[in-house]
């Protein structure tokens, strides 16, 4: 898929990079520029009383990190980890270190900006994404692949997501 | 820590201060040699020119002719008379290195030798002149002749000040002055009384003056040695020379001084040399105007040779110098040096790396393999080596805040019209630089109450016999790897009286409340939030505005507040505080398969029950469980449910956790106790044992049921992450030797979402604390027969007590008798049953009748004492004899408890023809296993004693719940229960046992209301015989009649 892809972005101008991953069968990515580097790491400490995407703390090279379960967060069930889970840990510019459980990585894309479209929340791309999400400003922007949709999540809203929702909770 | 060393204290840092600058600033003026940037000259002079002031203010004699003489090559540099080259920027910089050397030991400073130093700055500035001169003679010879006269121009001034006032000025200086200047001052400063009265510190002052005008010259006639002595209440005489655009009439007011301390110097005299002073400036502008104007080669060969020779010349002198400056410079600097914060704590970050990489290692090395487990050694020593080290390196003594104590003391005892004296102790105690600079705000607010609250008005201590100068004392020490700090004062102490009438107008408190708790308990009210905002506070001597900022700001170091006074002596505040809050020792503990940290400065203890303990020991008080520990009821809390209860909990939560644990283990032997859906409790029951920590927030006290203990481990504090920081159950979280994350408890957050906090739980404790009382003490009529002894007899054993007159004691053969209610009552003299001193004949005595004695019978008492609560555990070791229960030191006197059920026994008999034992065995040979249940501890004490002196093996139990539990346990051959009871009572506890399958058992009911009402409602319960408390004899009696024949199924 990727080379497809690849070639065919050989004759835009402009592209950006995307780190991509599964959750739930589907396709979703981050700017990769908010990457700091995927983790095999997935055994948490959880943190009783915090949200339910909360996996809890993993310690990866003496830094604690909040681990965030990204299908929950997109509005699909949990999952157990298995071999193939990673966990996306973003750049500390993006928030304090926290990093996303996903199912599994797959490439580093690059895509035209020409393919990227802006989501828009009522448009009926929505459809791959949870009721609860929608209003969350996770999803940034949708491209168009060959062999299907490729979802850009924001990752500086993917923690705000959490503290947002904790505080609805507690109304 | 005396005013005057505060002062140089002062000025030292602040000194620093200004210092740090001008290393930067020279070196860039030296770049820009050319068309060096004003504003950058001006940074510098004012820099120096500040330390020199002030140096001269304090006495800094050779600080200040150093700081002098750069400052005039500033001052010449700022005119234009020399260039800032590199070589005169390197003795400059050479200059403020030595100012700061001098800085760094400021007493030793006026033994500097500086000569050297000196003498090359002067010839700098001597050189400058020259350049000067020779810049004009190249380009106007006619200056040649005009240069001497600004000078002598400016004499008359300078002679002027130098005669009549003293002042050595430098002439470039007072040129400057004059140039930008109108009137000049002498301002005479007393500053001892001055700094009193406007609260002005010296730098404070030339700072002012500064914005005013330009402190030429100070001159303090005070020899610096003088400033060592603690003696702060003679003067400190001082002069200033000022000059300033300020008109004389408006002076006093910009310089806070009477009238008759400034004197001014607009004369004549001035006049002249100012005017003399403006052509020679004038003259000066148009030679450099000249000079400027056409910049030629010539000119700069002049100036470069005469530095360069200049530089040359005292090349060997500045060997020396630079060597003795360095010298004392490595001394100096490696006492201290000034490190960057972010880099003191990213190396505390890098050391709680290596920790636990080093704690990591440590587990995983080969312990059969000697290399490596030395390797592994010398690692653990070097890193825990490093760690302190590098903690040492935010260690500051507290004496860095203490310091400023004396003052704020001095200046409130001045405002309020009240002597007072700090003592400090401890300045020396290091505290981190996180938790020094957090505590300095609440100190100060303890200080301030102490003095404003606490220390009264001279009169009123002297009128109370105290000493008129009220005492603060500050101390600081370490305890336990705690820092402890104690703010005492010797003053009125806080009313309880008056607390407790703010508690209840500001209604934090109902009376009720007010009334179950104890004085220390009210007195920490003061740090009730609102407990006291009111500006009125004197008036109730309520301390505690803003106390309880004073407790959040410690809590959140981690740290205990405490109060402890007494009226009219004083009060004392203890803090209590961590050393660091990077790395703290904490106690681990496990919940599930998950690990965490529990801050030790929480824990108070851990205590492990076992087997039957665990079921029995924590009991239920209403909705939720407790521990008696040592006469305190701990709530108990487990962590478990913490966890699995995401809201905060109610009553219903509570009931619900109390009633699962409750029937969880007294239905079900423990070993197969199985929680439901619970997924954390297997390890808790698979052992029967049971942990729990007992853990401290405040005051206040809780019990965490966890459910294994892993030991103790020094951690690094991570921080929560700001997404779960509202949680509140975490204070942090840490990385554990194996990598894995563990998650720092919050105490006072599991106290508060369990619904434990402080409110609740001291009104809760009072409670328990009244029960308590009931349960473990006991009323008791004190008196005394003979003249040695004082006895005791418990009030519920007593029916009355007569006044008789010892005349109406009738004899019959040996024994006494008296007409009491128109019955013939046997008198029983108790020096005549136990070896006592004989009773004192008088002429009125008392008869103590007793209760649950059938026979007339009253015992002889010649005094009675008083009614006391007591212990109800007894001594019954040192003295032992029948009819003696056991004996307490009741204020202060050794009592002997009676028994009077025996002693009446004893009385029947001929004193001491019977052994104790014949009468105890005839019960004996018909024992068994006795299951009593009484719910009064005395009777259940009482009564078990008998029991078990007749052989029986007895076990207790306090209620007929209790009695169930234990009852289908074990067998036993026979039940004692009381009817009255609260929780189960003995009609229905009978009830329960016949129902169950043991129901042959026999039962006796053992009550103090003898009605056939209630005998009848016991025989339809069950019980076989009816027992009316006590009377020994037939109890046993009765026993041994419904024992089964032969031993019992426990003898």
């Amino acid at each position: 898929m990727s080379e497809a892809v690849k070639t065919e972005l050989d004759s835009a101008q402009e592209k950006i990079q995307v780190s991509t991953f599964w959750l739930s069968g589907r396709l979703f990515g981050v700017d990769i520029m908010d990457v700091k580097e995927i983790n095999t790491e997935v055994d948490f400490t959880p943190i009783y009383h915090s949200s339910k995407e909360v996996k809890g703390y993993v310690n990866i090279r003496g830094q604690i990190h909040l681990v965030l379960d990204l299908r929950l967060l997109m509005g699909f069930e949990s999952k157990e980890v298995d071999i193939d889970s990673r966990v996306v840990i973003f750049k500390q510019s993006i928030a304090e270190p926290f990093g996303a459980l996903v199912d599994k990585v797959e490439d580093i894309l690059e895509v035209p900006l020409a393919q990227v479209e802006e989501y828009q929340g009522q448009d009926d791309a929505g459809y791959v994404v949870g009721e609860q999400t929608r209003n969350s400003g996770l999803v940034k922007s949708i491209c168009k692949l060959e062999d299907g949709l490729l979802i850009i999540l924001n990752a500086r809203n993917i923690l705000r997501s959490i503290e947002t929702g904790q505080s609805a909770n507690q109304k | 820590m005396d005013f005057d060393k505060s002062i140089i204290d002062d000025f030292v840092i602040e000194s620093k201060e200004h210092l740090e600058s001008v290393e930067g600033d020279l070196l860039n003026l030296e770049k820009q040699a050319e068309s060096a940037d004003p504003e950058l000259i001006n940074r510098v002079f004012r820099a120096v020119h500040t330390v020199k002031g002030t140096a001269g203010f304090v006495g800094l004699v050779n600080l200040a002719n150093l700081a002098h003489v750069l400052e005039t090559i500033l001052s010449m540099i700022r005119a234009g008379e020399m260039k800032p080259e590199s070589s005169i920027v390197d003795e400059l910089l050479h200059g403020v290195d030595l100012i700061r050397a001098m800085l760094d030991d400021v007493y030793a400073s006026n033994d500097m030798d500086i000569a050297n130093i000196m003498i090359k700055l002067t010839a700098i500035v001597d050189n400058g002149a020259a350049v000067c001169e020779g810049l004009a003679v190249t380009c106007d010879d006619v200056l040649e002749d005009e240069k001497p006269e600004p000078e002598n121009s400016a004499v008359p001034l300078a002679d002027i000040l130098e005669k009549e006032h003293g002042f050595t000025v430098d002439k470039n200086l007072l040129r400057s002055a004059q140039e930008s200047s109108e009137y000049f001052y002498i301002l005479d400063y007393d500053f001892s009384e001055f700094s009193e009265k406007h609260g002005l510190t010296p730098l404070a002052l030339i700072k002012h003056l500064d914005g005013h005008g330009n402190v030429v010259e100070i001159n303090a006639d005070v020899p610096v040695q003088d400033l060592h002595v603690n003696d702060i209440g003679g003067p400190f005489p001082c002069k200033i020379l000022y000059a300033t655009k300020v008109a004389p009439d408006s002076i006093e007011h910009v310089v806070m001084l009477q009238g008759d301390c400034v004197t001014s110097l607009k004369n004549d005299s001035f006049v002249s040399a100012n005017e003399v002073v403006n052509t020679d400036a004038d003259n000066n502008e148009q030679t450099y105007g000249t000079a400027h104007g056409e910049p030629d080669m010539p000119q700069e060969v002049v100036a470069d040779s005469a530095v360069d020779e200049a530089s040359q010349k005292d090349e060997p002198a500045k060997a020396v110098v630079s060597e003795e400056g360095d010298n004392k410079n490595r001394n100096e600097r490696a006492e201290t040096i000034r490190i960057n914060v972010g880099v003191v704590d990213k190396l505390m970050t890098l050391a709680g790396e290596l920790v636990l990489v080093r704690n990591q290692y440590v587990r995983s090395v080969d312990r059969s393999n000697p290399t490596g487990r030395a390797i592994s050694q010398r690692l653990d020593v070097i890193t825990s080596e490093l760690q302190d080290s590098i903690m040492a390196t935010r260690m500051q003594p507290i004496g860095n805040i203490f310091g400023k104590f004396p003052r704020v003391v001095r200046e409130l005892g001045k405002n309020l019209d009240k002597k007072i004296e700090i003592d400090i102790i401890g300045s020396e105690v290091e505290l981190d630089k996180t938790i020094l600079e957090a505590l300095a705000d609440p100190l100060t607010h303890l200080i301030r109450n102490c003095c404003d609250h606490g220390v009264e008005l001279p009169a009123d201590r002297l009128k109370t016999g105290k000493a008129e100068v009220g005492q603060i004392t500050l101390r600081a020490y370490h305890e336990g790897g705690q820092i402890n700090i104690e703010i005492k004062d010797d003053g009125k102490g806080i009313d309880v009286k008056a607390v407790l009438a703010k508690a209840l107008e500001k209604k934090l408190k109902t009376e009720d409340e007010l009334s179950l708790m104890s004085e220390k308990e009210v007195l920490s009210l003061i740090f009730q939030p609102g407990f006291s905002t009111a500006a009125q506070v004197t008036d109730v001597s309520g301390r505690g505005v803003g106390m309880d900022v004073v407790k959040t700001s410690i809590d959140s170091l981690g740290g205990v507040l405490d109060v402890e006074s007494v009226p009219g002596e004083g009060t004392i505040i203890f803090l209590r505080l961590p050393l660091t809050l990077a790395i703290i020792p904490c106690l681990i503990i496990q919940s599930g398969e998950y690990r965490f940290a529990i801050p030790q400065i929480n824990v108070e203890e851990l205590v492990c029950l076992y087997d039957n303990d665990v079921r029995e020991k924590i009991e239920c008080a209403g909705d939720r469980e407790v521990y008696r520990l040592r006469n305190r009821l701990l709530s108990m809390i487990r962590l478990n449910e913490v966890f699995n209860r995401p809201e905060t909990f109610t009553d219903v939560t509570r009931a619900e956790i109390t009633e699962k644990y409750r029937s969880a283990t007294s239905l079900v032997q423990p070993a197969e106790v199985t929680t439901g859906n619970e997924t954390h409790d297997d390890s808790t029951n698979a052992t029967c044992s049971l942990n729990f920590a007992v853990l401290k927030f405040g005051i206040n006290r809780l019990g965490l049921i966890v459910d294994k203990v892993l030991g103790t481990e020094e951690i690094v504090v991570k921080p929560v992450h700001p997404a779960v920081k509202n949680l509140g159950l975490y204070s942090g979280a840490t990385v554990m030797g194996d990598g894995k994350v563990a998650l720092i408890l919050d105490v006072q957050g599991i106290a508060r979402h369990t619904g434990v906090d402080i409110d609740r739980r001291s009104t809760d404790e009072q409670l328990q604390a009244n029960q308590d009382q009931e349960v473990d003490t006991q009323n008791v009529l004190l008196f005394s027969n003979g003249e040695k002894e004082q006895f005791a007899i418990s009030l519920p054993l007593i029916k009355r007590i007569e006044r008789i007159s010892p005349s109406k004691i009738e004899n019959v053969g040996d024994s006494e008798f008296i007409t009491v209610d128109g019955v013939s009552t046997r008198v029983i003299r108790i020096d005549s049953c136990l070896s006592v001193s004989k009773c004192d004949d008088k002429e009125e005595m008392f008869l103590l009748l007793p209760k649950h004695i059938n026979k007339p019978v009253g015992i002889l008492m010649s005094d009675l004492t008083d009614i006391e609560t007591v212990p109800i555990e007894l001594n019954v070791d040192s003295y032992k004899e029948e009819g003696v229960l056991g004996t307490a030191i009741v204020r202060g006197k050794m009592t002997l408890f009676l028994d009077i059920c025996r002693l009446v026994e004893k009385s029947e008999r001929p004193f001491g023809s019977h052994d104790s034992s014949v009468s105890i065995n005839r019960y004996i040979g018909r024992t068994g296993r006795i299951l009593l249940v009484e719910d009064t501890p005395f009777f259940r004490s009482l009564i078990k004693g008998y029991l078990e002196s007749a052989g029986h093996d007895v076990v207790v139990a306090e209620n007929g719940q209790k009695a169930i539990d234990i009852f289908r346990d074990s067998e036993f051959d026979l039940v004692v229960a009381d009817l009255e009871m609260p929780v189960m009572d003995g009609f229905d506890l009978m009830k329960e046992i016949r129902t169950a399958e043991s129901d042959d058992v026999p039962a006796i009911a053992l009550t103090a209301s003898d009605s056939d009402q209630s005998r009848t409602r016991a025989m339809e319960c069950g019980f076989n015989e009816f027992e009316v408390k006590v009377d020994r004899e037939h109890l046993l009696t009765t026993i041994t009649g419904l024992l089964p024949k032969g031993n019992g199924v426990a003898a």
